[in-house]
């Protein structure tokens, strides 16, 4: 009797525990998908630049679901459209957050967008990852900046410029802060090192007529021109320097804001002999480059070309699944403790994200275009170079000031 | 019938009391199972914790001690450095004064090089045409050489293009420190301090400068300071502000301009490049690291070298910050306490059930695998942590150690009114060794040394192996530093006085006695003792470190890569003094410094590969257990059962003593093969077997003597304790013989 009584709690505590374990493992596959935000402008005059962004955000989601996801929860990217514009992007920014509960927002382009989006970020406590360069004078807690700020992009094309081509520069920029604070950046870098602004001038975003512009540029004559206008403006303005016979030979053009993808909308336009500066070419030899290359095509079929802001998008997604892995939770808060200090291998090589600043450490280079839009590297710093989100020209106290300004 | 009646009912009853008491006996065993389990639980957990404490504390001693060396010489490094600001700036207020006429720089900077010959380069580049009566550029550089003769090294390129910042840097950002780069006027890797300078009328504040003055230091002049020394040091290196080697064991990566970041990108090691930025961020530190491609755990501690924007990283063996010893102890116990742990838990288990001595088989079985699996823990931490011998040598695989050493003969040659010592520096590649028989092993490979003219002049050129039988010494190079100098064709040994590298190529056999007594998990240390050819003349040889470009004794300098030794893997390999005692100095009165004469040797150490041995010795004698154990599970005392299983007791002894015959020529094989002077740990397997024979032919004597009696297993207790008690002796003797 005593027997049989044993025998039957044994059998007992083996079911309670298999059924445990049919429960745990049931749940363990089921469990919901961890969703992540991801807004940029699909329509209006950003859209030309932002959609191979959605492009690059969306394949590194798939990579990671094809790898089991995390945590052995699958993601789901959320896709808005901003429209181009700051106003409804800070709308979808507050709706991810609040009702789609998204666990990181994937997002913006234009500092306009950024800046607008930011007092929902950080009301939130919440996440984003920025792809894009930028005038920098900025740091939150709550956003990785992903892009470059100017003495990783601007700095050194003005330095090699300096050297290899002369010291009269023309600046030329869309009016909002980006090209606004970049410029104030160039300008107090070429009085420190004695060289000669001849001409400074602003467009709004989307413009089109670039005569006065041209003219401007003509009567000067500078021996580079800084271009940090944005979207499809750049194809009206380069169409204009070349009707006006301002050719890349006598007058080459840096420019900050055309990302590699978008040199095909460029085909009618000689850029033979102007300047990219990125940290991403994508002839860039090496394996890293090849398997992405190689993923991108077999999800979007045969793209002409893969620009730095699509991969810096790409990377910003890794580099978070990366932070959640060491968080070994999704959630917003664990997370922002592991989003930084912590380095990735990328296809432009490899991106390591500082503590302090929330910034990127990564090499660049500055590549001319060839008759045939192909990109050669002139210059590689082959080191990665230090973000400094604060140019060294002024205190950080006297450029917030000069952003508040703005 | 009644009485037969009588009889079972008085048989079952016996039984039944049988049963009963040997179930007492088992409920007992389980209870005092049970209270050794809690006790060994709450003991191990205590333990543990111990541990973990310890070997934390050990490691963070060993990292603070690090650190702090690594700070007191950077402070060092620093110093010297900094040296060099005033005097360029001198020169560049002094010609913006007009104190200074440019055309008197030549000699100002020829002087002021010989003033600070500490330094390697000073001199000055005009901007393009900034010059008085130049063409496009004009320079001067002048460098001191090694024999402090100050020459001038003129600059042929034109060094304003961008690639070249020690120029460009200088003019747009004032004051700098170069990134380290390998001058093509210097021919060496230099550091560079630029400024810039205007010449007399000049508005430092309107207008551009007109050039830059520069002074440098030779980075190999730096490499001399820049050593950390500490037993558990892997390799160190030096980063420029970019990331560049400056100082780090693969010359060719300095060579070649390599930095960390394509190091880190090469081998996909994210924790490198984090490491890398927060070092040349100059921050101080240490990470946890792990080689992708070795897996090899280690610190990275990395600290500033504030100066010049350099970072000084230090890669620290993390299984070497604890004691090797200390840990394979720690092991030890922790397999130990698992074993016993589980040992005990079956017990409990097993004894639990009612009538628990029916599954007593399976259990012991059980259990014993469990102490197998213990005796295998205790052969992998063996492997892993060996135990250490104590010998009595000076390792010395740095420069400081080096230094140290020879600074300490000239001093004991000073206190003993000898002559001052002559150092030869000699270096040893081994391209194979091969093992005849147990104390002999046949070597060959290079060896090579340097004479300088003056020190040894009068040193006849050549070395000796003292334990060499009949060695082959062929001389295969010969470099002189200066082909035309008479004093290198002198024949008269006395006057001859050459400088000069002369290479051997060296095949010799070998006699070093090996310990073997712990066979099979043994390691060896084979050496070759090296004298100078004139031993009694205080000649001392010691190790060319600055010919290996990783003299880390974990990666084996001086052995060919490749190297084949069947049956055995390399571990170290490195260079040591011995300081052997004379009796007797060999007839000749004028033999100075033979009194505790430190020899050189140059050591390698080899592990045996355990598959080998463990194929064919440790199945086999596996094999002839399992036969034991079988005879004793088919020793029964019922006829029907012998008749079926053909026992006898005669064919057991019969079949025992074969398996003796097998085992005792193997065994004896095995002594003759290695011939040790000990008991070697595996000879202790075959004792086990000699004692088990013995007992399974007495056993299954006594049981073929002896009536059955009806419901009992007659041989209960060797069979439930066969194994148990097999593999309890050879977890004890494991214990002893590796703890």
């Amino acid at each position: 009797m005593k027997s049989n009584i044993k025998q039957g709690l044994f059998f007992l505590l083996i079911a309670v525990v298999m059924i445990s374990l049919i429960f745990i493992i049931v749940s363990y596959f089921h469990r919901p998908a961890i969703k992540i935000g991801v807004m940029h402008s699909l329509s209006g005059t950003m859209a030309v630049s932002e959609k191979g962004v959605v492009d690059a955000v969306l394949l590194a989601v798939d990579e990671i679901n094809q790898q089991g996801g995390l945590m052995g929860r699958k993601i789901k990217a959320v896709v808005r459209d901003g429209e181009s514009s700051p106003r409804i992007f800070t709308e979808i920014a507050k709706a991810l957050i609040e009702k789609d509960e998204v666990e990181a927002i994937f997002g913006c382009w234009t500092s306009s967008c950024r800046k607008a989006v930011l007092p929902v970020i950080e009301k939130n406590n919440h996440l984003l990852y920025y792809p894009l360069q930028y005038e920098g004078m900025e740091l939150s807690k709550n956003v990785i900046y992903l892009g470059e700020v100017p003495n990783q992009q601007v700095l050194p094309a003005l330095e090699w410029t300096f050297s290899e081509i002369g010291k009269r520069i023309y600046l030329i920029g869309s009016d909002y802060i980006y090209p606004r604070a970049t410029n104030q950046v160039i300008k107090d870098q070429v009085e420190k090192w004695r060289g000669e602004i001849v001409g400074e001038s602003y467009v709004p975003l989307g413009e089109k007529n670039f005569s006065s512009v041209v003219e401007d540029i003509r009567r000067v004559m500078p021996d580079a021109i800084f271009n940090t206008i944005n979207g499809d403006s750049n194809l009206s303005f380069f169409k204009a320097l070349r009707e006006s016979n301002i050719y890349p030979k006598s007058v080459p053009t840096f420019s900050f804001s055309i990302a590699e993808d978008e040199l095909s909308l460029f085909a009618d336009v000689d850029m033979d002999g102007d300047f990219l500066v990125w940290n991403y070419l994508s002839d860039s030899n090496n394996h890293i480059n090849q398997e992405f290359k190689k993923r991108f095509t077999e999800k979007y079929g045969a793209m002409s070309r893969i620009g730095n802001p699509m991969v810096t998008a790409y990377l910003g997604v890794h580099l978070w699944a990366k932070a959640v892995r060491m968080a070994r939770t999704s959630e917003v808060e664990e997370v922002l403790k592991y989003t930084s200090d912590i380095s990735i291998q990328g296809p432009g090589g490899m991106i390591y994200v500082e503590k302090n600043t929330h910034h990127t450490w990564k090499p660049i280079h500055i590549a001319q275009i060839d008759k045939n839009k192909q990109l050669r590297s002139v210059w590689f710093s082959k080191v990665p170079i230090a973000p400094q989100p604060f140019p060294q020209s002024r205190s950080e106290k006297e450029w917030k000031a000069f952003v508040d300004e703005f | 019938m009644y009485e037969i009646e009588a009889g079972k009912n008085q048989i079952l009853h016996a039984e039944n009391n049988e049963k009963k008491l040997s179930e007492r006996i088992a409920i007992r065993v389980r209870n005092i199972s049970l209270l050794l389990l809690i006790l060994l639980t709450i003991m191990s957990m205590g333990i543990y914790f111990k541990v973990i404490t310890e070997n934390h504390n050990n490691a963070q001693q060993v990292l603070d001690a690090i650190t702090k060396s690594i700070g007191d010489k950077t402070l060092e490094i620093e110093k010297l450095v900094r040296k060099v600001e005033p005097v360029v700036e001198q020169i560049s207020q002094d010609i913006a004064s007009g104190r200074l006429d440019i055309d008197k720089i030549e000699e100002r900077l020829q002087k002021d090089l010989k003033e600070n010959a500490w330094m390697y380069g000073l001199g000055l580049a005009f901007e393009p045409k900034s010059s008085p009566d130049s063409p496009r550029l004009f320079s001067r550089y002048f460098v001191i050489e090694d024999d402090n003769t100050v020459v001038e090294r003129p600059i042929k390129y034109d060094y304003t293009q961008f690639e070249y910042t020690w120029y460009r840097k200088p003019l747009l950002e004032g004051n700098t420190w170069s990134e380290p780069f390998y001058g093509q006027a210097s021919k060496r890797l230099i550091t560079e301090f630029g400024i810039p300078f205007w010449l007399p009328g000049k508005d430092k504040d309107r207008d551009a400068p007109s050039g830059v003055i520069f002074g440098n230091l030779s980075i190999d002049k730096l490499k001399k300071l820049i050593q950390f020394e500490h037993e558990t040091i892997a390799y160190y290196f030096v980063l420029s502000r970019q990331g560049r080697y400056i100082v780090h064991p693969d010359e060719e990566l300095i060579l070649t301009g390599g930095t960390i970041f394509e190091s880190a990108w090469q081998a996909e090691d994210s924790t490198l490049n984090s490491m890398a930025i927060h070092a040349v961020a100059g921050e101080k530190g240490y990470v946890s690291h792990i080689n992708p491609m070795t897996q090899e755990k280690s610190w990275m501690i990395y600290q500033p070298m504030a100066g010049l924007g350099w970072a000084a990283v230090v890669i620290v063996d993390q299984e070497r910050t604890l004691d090797e010893d200390n840990l394979r102890r720690q092991w030890f116990l922790l397999i130990f306490l698992l074993t016993t742990w589980l040992v005990l838990s079956i017990i409990v288990i097993f004894f639990s059930f009612s009538a628990p001595l029916k599954h007593s088989l399976f259990a012991s079985i059980l259990a014993s695998l469990i102490i197998f699996a213990g005796v295998g823990g205790f052969w992998t931490v063996a492997e892993y942590y060996p135990l250490q011998e104590s010998v009595d040598e000076i390792k010395v695989m740095s420069g400081n150690v080096l230094n140290d050493f020879t600074n300490r003969q000239k001093q004991t040659a000073n206190e003993r009114f000898i002559e001052q010592p002559r150092f030869v520096k000699t270096g040893v590649y081994l391209q194979s060794i091969e093992f005849q028989g147990a104390n002999n092993v046949k070597i060959s490979g290079y060896v090579w040394q340097h004479y300088k003219k003056g020190e040894h002049k009068g040193v006849s050129r050549g070395l000796v192996f003292p334990e060499a039988e009949t060695p082959l010494m062929q001389q295969v190079y010969r470099e002189l530093a200066d082909p035309s100098d008479p004093a290198c064709s002198l024949k008269k040994i006395e006057d001859y006085d050459c400088e000069e590298l002369i290479g051997w190529y060296v095949f010799a056999t070998l006699r070093q006695e090996f310990d073997y007594s712990l066979y099979p998990l043994d390691s060896q240390q084979v050496w070759l003792r090296m004298w100078h050819q004139d031993f009694k003349k205080h000649v001392i040889l010691i190790p060319d470190l600055e010919s290996y470009f990783l003299p880390n004794p974990e990666l084996t300098p001086g052995v060919q890569d490749g190297f084949v030794l069947p049956g055995w893997k390399m571990e170290e390999s490195w260079f040591s003094f011995h300081n052997e005692k004379f009796s007797t100095n060999f007839g000749s009165k004028r033999a100075n410094g033979l009194i505790n004469k430190p020899e050189l040797l140059y050591n390698v150490k080899i592990r045996r590969e355990f598959l080998t041995p463990f194929v064919s010795r440790i199945i086999p004698v596996l094999l002839i257990l399992i036969i034991m154990f079988l005879i004793v599970l088919i020793s029964t005392k019922s006829s029907k059962a012998a008749d079926w299983l053909g026992f006898s007791a005669s064919n057991v002894v019969i079949g025992l003593s074969a398996l003796f015959f097998v085992v005792g020529i193997n065994h004896s094989e095995l002594r003759q093969s290695l011939e040790s002077s000990r008991i070697m740990y595996f000879e202790y397997f075959y004792f086990v077997i000699y004692v088990m024979l013995l007992y399974v032919a007495v056993s299954s004597i006594y049981i073929a003597k002896h009536e059955a009696i009806q419901g009992r297993d007659e041989n209960f207790i060797s069979k439930t304790l066969y194994w148990p008690a097999l593999s309890s002796v050879l977890f004890f003797v494991t214990i002893w013989v590796f703890y």
